[in-house]
């Protein structure tokens, strides 16, 4: 389980967000929500560990994002807005590559079927070649190789078609229901969001989000 | 490191022609660059005849001097060959050193002691000539002065015979050779007798195409610090400082093995020294390079840049180093050369460098230096 309390984050005089605080079990989706500059993706940060808040408390399974930061790490993968592979590198070797780093080891055959799951097939394409869709799924894949709780993705459909978009989709909804993975994820796609999330939490004070929102009928949380 | 090497070998499998090339390029470039000034050294030589008709020790004597001249090939013929040869060309000039030459230098007769053969095309004639001459005065001079000092030291106590003053002559002339060249490249002889023409300094040849190939080779370096990578080291068990140093490891060990081949390489086809002690120089040498290279490599990311930095480095090191180009003249005049050199160590045969103590420190205080956030 993971555990928020009163997080708030400000660079300089400037506040990003204050007193946050909520929980995810295993087997949730939470979607976060909110307009550009409103403070997602320095959350989803703070929540990866490559930022530290400056108040409040996080912990996952029990650990303390402070005092046990590298053990957090083993449980979380983190996908981000950009595409983070090696583009001259085929599919296979840029799995190859991040096994060779991860914690977990794997072979060859639970890699190709890795990537299969996300429906990623051009094992021997190289990644410059892929379409943007092949790539959000790829860097989808990269992440995961560690077997981690916790799943960060950061904008996962961000600029892609539809199926590419459905087919990622619905493989988080079978990691969350199916393996009890805790998955976070910001979007500016509401439909999306309240197709695939339990719970959203909405950062930031437009009105516009939270109208859309409440029409939902999700649980909602507001910061 | 096993799986650090891995990811090294996935990244090298795509650009292995590129890799090899720049491995091999210092050695090979070296051992091609000898060979080449080499062998047009030996072809620009002025081929002359030299027809030898006494085998007394003083002719054999003036022989072998004339042998030694480096821009001589000497050919030995006989007069009828030398005249033969003349004619067609084939000789620049013949010259020979006639039967009595020897007595008649005792003799202090200078008259008649070489006859030479030479054509409308000898254009070599006039200087070979010269040389031939002075060293027969050489001869006639010494033999000269045993007479005199014979003839003062008659009566005396003391008694030289005329071949003991000739090698005291010989010896007092060596060590007081007016005319030395300070013509010299930075391999640690502070100068070189003038009929010792070294086109090239080997390793200091070896050392500024290795600085070149090490700068290129090091590229990784700037195209693997991708920021938006370096959040995925965070969730993986190595950081990205640590990944970086393990491959700079990697790369040290590798280079040094195919230095460890270039020495063997080296003595095989240019017979320089094989011993222990260049074992330890070329790995400090190594570390050295390494190191630098892997600190200039930090201060980019614009990989283009780097290259041409890298060039500019090189050139540098180059004119400084007085590897390539004689710097006698540069580092007399400004001895902090010296210092900014980083093969002044190698290339003096000494194991203290104080570059590598630079870059250790510099690459310690990088690795420990601030929080890094996606470490």
């Amino acid at each position: 389980m993971l555990s928020v309390e009163s997080l708030s984050k400000s660079y300089g005089k400037k506040e990003i967000f204050k007193d946050i605080s909520f929980s995810v079990q295993p087997g949730n989706i939470i979607g976060l929500v909110g307009e550009n500059g409103a403070g997602k993706s320095t959350l989803l940060s703070i929540l990866a560990t490559l930022q530290s808040p400056e108040k409040g408390s996080i912990a996952l399974f029990e650990l303390d994002y402070k005092s046990k930061k590298r053990e957090v790490r083993k449980h979380i993968a983190f996908v981000p807005q950009d595409i983070a592979l090696w583009e001259d590198l085929t599919v296979e070797e840029n799995m190859m590559f991040f096994e060779k780093l991860s914690w977990k080891k794997k072979g060859k055959e639970e890699l190709k079927q890795l990537c299969s799951n996300v429906k990623l097939d051009r094992w021997n394409e190289r990644v410059k070649t892929l379409s943007g869709g092949m790539k959000r799924k790829l860097n989808l894949a990269v992440s995961l190789i560690h077997d981690p709780e916790l799943l960060l993705l950061d904008e996962p459909t961000a600029g892609i078609d539809l199926k590419s978009r459905k087919e990622i989709g619905n493989y988080l909804k079978k990691l969350a229901l199916e393996n009890g993975k805790m998955i976070i994820y910001t979007s500016h796609d509401m439909d999306e969001i309240t197709n695939l999330c339990d719970q959203i939490i909405c950062i930031g004070e437009d009105p516009f989000y939270q109208e859309i929102l409440t029409e939902t009928g999700k649980n909602i949380l507001s910061f | 490191m096993i799986d650090i090497l891995k990811t090294r070998l996935i990244h090298w499998k795509k650009q292995w022609m590129s890799l090899l090339f720049w491995l091999a390029f210092p050695t090979i470039g070296t051992i091609l660059i000898i060979y080449t000034t080499t062998a047009i050294q030996q072809d620009s030589q002025v081929p002359v005849g030299i027809v030898l008709e006494e085998n007394t020790p003083l002719a054999s004597e003036l022989y072998h001097t004339i042998q030694q001249t480096p821009l001589i090939r000497v050919v030995d013929v006989t007069e009828a060959e030398a005249k033969r040869k003349v004619e067609t060309h084939e000789l620049d000039s013949a010259f020979i050193i006639q039967e009595g030459y020897e007595e008649k230098i005792q003799k202090g007769n200078r008259n008649w002691l070489i006859k030479s053969y030479t054509s409308d095309l000898s254009f070599a004639y006039t200087p070979v000539k010269e040389m031939i001459i002075s060293l027969v005065q050489e001869d006639t001079g010494r033999t000269k002065t045993a007479h005199i000092v014979r003839q003062i030291s008659e009566g005396s106590s003391k008694q030289w015979s005329i071949e003991e003053i000739i090698v005291k002559a010989k010896e007092i002339q060596q060590e007081e050779n007016l005319l030395r060249s300070t013509f010299s490249f930075a391999d640690g002889e502070q100068s070189r007798s003038e009929n010792e023409v070294t086109i090239w300094n080997t390793w200091g040849l070896w050392a500024v195409l290795s600085a070149l190939s090490t700068l290129l080779i090091f590229d990784w370096v700037i195209k693997e610090r991708k920021p938006i990578l370096f959040s995925r080291y965070a969730f993986m068990r190595f950081s990205v400082k640590s990944y970086f140093l393990q491959n700079l490891l990697i790369y040290t060990i590798i280079l040094f093995i195919i230095d460890l081949t270039t020495a063997y390489l080296f003595h095989v086809f240019l017979n320089e020294e094989l011993t222990l002690n260049w074992a330890v120089l070329l790995f400090i040498h190594r570390l050295t390079m390494n190191t630098t290279a892997f600190l200039i490599g930090l201060l980019f990311r614009q990989i283009l840049v780097y290259y041409s930095v890298s060039f500019v480095i090189a050139l540098f090191i180059a004119i400084i180093s007085g590897a390539v180009l004689p710097n006698d003249g540069l580092t007399s005049r400004f001895t902090w050369l010296e210092i900014l050199n980083p093969l002044h160590s190698f290339l003096n045969e000494e194991w203290m460098n104080p570059w590598i103590i630079v870059c250790v420190v510099l690459i310690a205080i990088w690795k420990t230096r601030g929080v890094e956030s996606h470490a």
